[in-house]
């Protein structure tokens, strides 16, 4: 599979790099950013599972909380942000 | 609504495999995968780092054989990635969810005939410190290195099971340092079932492992047996470990704690079937006390007590692909059978190499489950500080309040601390809340679990009002 094809995506207002056919997850790891959460004791968290189970690497994309960044790709411009727990009181 | 004769939910080797095998018989199938891609985790994608060792020459090699198998008959399946079936009505119509960016909206679907293939996830022992960034499961952290991706600079692998030695592999391969191997099971316990497995796997299944073996020695990687790991130290990601020495039946030995530097952990203790799907359709379960996890209950054609609904792969038990793939060829010509697509003497003359390749199967499974299945002494890395609900944060403490209040069952642990109400729908603590509340209570009880709820993942509210 090509796995060339580099394109950027903005973090927390920062910008990096992502390749074609990863996901949100495997792009923020490959660049060092490891934890992508906190919790509503403000705990940080980060991948675990990897594989859509355990639902700990969720981050708010482009605007909506609470998405699995193992299981979401990375497309060029998208927007992730770090969420923190106790800040999100419903679902938009 | 469209409809379908079998809707086959999980696109991993089962799956591909069913789907394929109901195809050629002329049935109408729809399959369906959460992920962007079909292949299950054995079988997806994978970057330009996969090391040539033989057994993922074998695995190369036969993903592209299945996948190209299915797309022969593609035109007569319809494929659903990114598509979560987030509950099963009537035990025949999946109700869809369609993650965003996926082409899909289609909200139901509808089947004569159901096979449930959806894999199997990570056993995993709570111990302080496992919520940390930096610890991964064995598994997601081999699938990440299989992607080219290596999310640390230091590797400890703890726990137990083969896959352990498949991910020092990768590891060693992707030019990662690992600073220890640490297994809960004691050589001897190896040493014993050696012989049984070394009888009963494939040739090239055994050359992989000396393989593995080799590699690892050559890099001189400390191996810990006898040990487990019972806590990891960092303030925001995993900075230290600290592993214990075990005994037989895996009690931590006091005064054998040891430190080790290093910033990623791979943790688990095997592997255990998904059977959210299987319980939500009302199929009945059993817990196999020696393999240490849930099974759906099922005849050897594949079909669980509902009738028309199947299971295959490591949904069931865990003995890799191979096995799925038989299963999954097994339930896919049952389940055509049932719908007039193939004889009774055909299907039966089908089935019979499958058959025959799947009691093989089942005895590997065996072994390896029994080497890597934890034993009770675990349970006492346990400590109060442990979080046991990652998703509800609910630590050890949280549950010993709630028993000392009189809560004396899972149910009721799970109304009182909103244990296992969270995200993951109690899939880790769940693992491990029955033997806590032995534990705590003294009292062994009937082995319970929670009851399953729709919708089985969670999904935008939107899709529940049916919008």
């Amino acid at each position: 599979m090509d796995i060339g094809d580099t394109f950027e995506i903005e973090v927390d207002g920062q910008t990096i790099l992502a390749r074609r056919g990863q996901t949100i997850a495997e792009a923020l790891l490959a660049n060092g950013l490891r934890a992508l959460r906190t919790t509503r004791k403000q705990a940080p968290r980060g991948v675990y599972c990897g594989m859509g189970i355990c639902y700990e690497c969720r981050m708010i994309v482009n605007g909506i909380p609470n998405v699995r960044t193992c299981m979401t790709l990375a497309t060029p411009a998208c927007k992730v942000t770090t969420q923190d727990d106790s800040r999100i009181t419903f679902e938009k | 609504m469209r409809e379908f004769e079998l809707i086959i939910i999980g696109g991993g080797p089962a799956g591909i495999t069913a789907a394929t095998e109901a195809a050629r018989m002329g049935a109408c199938v729809a399959l369906i995968d959460e992920n962007q891609h079909l292949g299950g985790k054995v079988f997806g994608p994978t970057g330009n780092t996969i090391p040539d060792s033989t057994s993922d020459k074998i695995e190369h090699n036969l993903r592209r054989q299945i996948l190209k198998d299915l797309d022969r008959v593609g035109d007569k399946i319809a494929v659903y990635l990114n598509t979560e079936v987030w509950d099963i009505v009537d035990q025949r119509m999946a109700l869809l969810y369609a993650k965003e960016g996926s082409a899909g909206h289609l909200k139901h679907i509808k089947g004569k005939k159901l096979i449930i293939s959806v894999g199997a996830f990570e056993k995993a022992i709570p111990f302080p410190g496992w919520t940390l960034p930096g610890v991964f499961s064995v598994g997601g952290l081999n699938a990440l290195i299989k992607k080219g991706i290596l999310p640390g600079e230091r590797f400890l692998i703890a726990g137990s099971g083969p896959l352990q030695l498949v991910l020092a592999d990768h590891l060693i391969h992707a030019g990662a340092k690992i600073s220890a191997i640490v297994n809960a099971a004691s050589l001897r316990d190896i040493a014993a079932r050696a012989f049984q497995l070394i009888t009963s796997i494939d040739a090239f299944r055994l050359r992989s492992g000396v393989e593995y073996l080799w590699h690892i020695k050559r890099q001189k990687v400390p191996i810990y047996s006898s040990y487990i790991i019972s806590k990891v130290y960092g303030s925001n990601e995993v900075e230290k470990a600290e592993i214990v020495r075990v005994d037989g039946l895996w009690n931590p030995i006091r005064g054998t704690e040891q430190e080790i530097s290093v910033d990623t952990l791979a943790y688990g203790f095997g592997l255990i079937p998904c059977t959210d799907l299987t319980r939500l359709c009302g199929c009945k379960h059993f817990f196999d006390e020696r393999l240490g996890y849930w099974r759906v209950e099922l005849n050897e054609k594949m079909e669980t007590t509902v009738p028309g609904i199947f299971a295959a792969g490591d949904g069931l038990t865990i003995k890799g692909y191979s096995a799925a793939i038989e299963e999954g060829r097994v339930a896919a010509i049952e389940a055509c059978n049932q719908l007039e697509r193939v004889d009774r003497r055909e299907a039966d003359r089908l089935l019979r190499p499958s058959l025959r390749k799947l009691k093989r199967f089942k005895r590997i499974g065996q072994i390896m489950d029994t080497i890597s299945s934890p034993r009770p002494g675990i349970f006492n890395i346990l400590t109060d500080d442990a979080i046991v609900c990652r998703c509800e944060e609910v630590s050890v403490q949280d549950v010993v309040s709630a028993v000392a209040d009189g809560a004396g069952d899972v149910n009721d642990i799970k109304r009182r601390t909103r244990l296992g109400m969270g995200h993951c729908q109690g899939r880790f603590c769940g693992q491990v809340i029955n033997e806590l509340i032995w534990k705590l209570t003294g009292i062994r009880k009937q082995r319970e679990i929670f009851t399953p709820r729709t919708p089985a993942k969670p999904v935008p509210f939107a899709c529940l009002a049916g919008e």
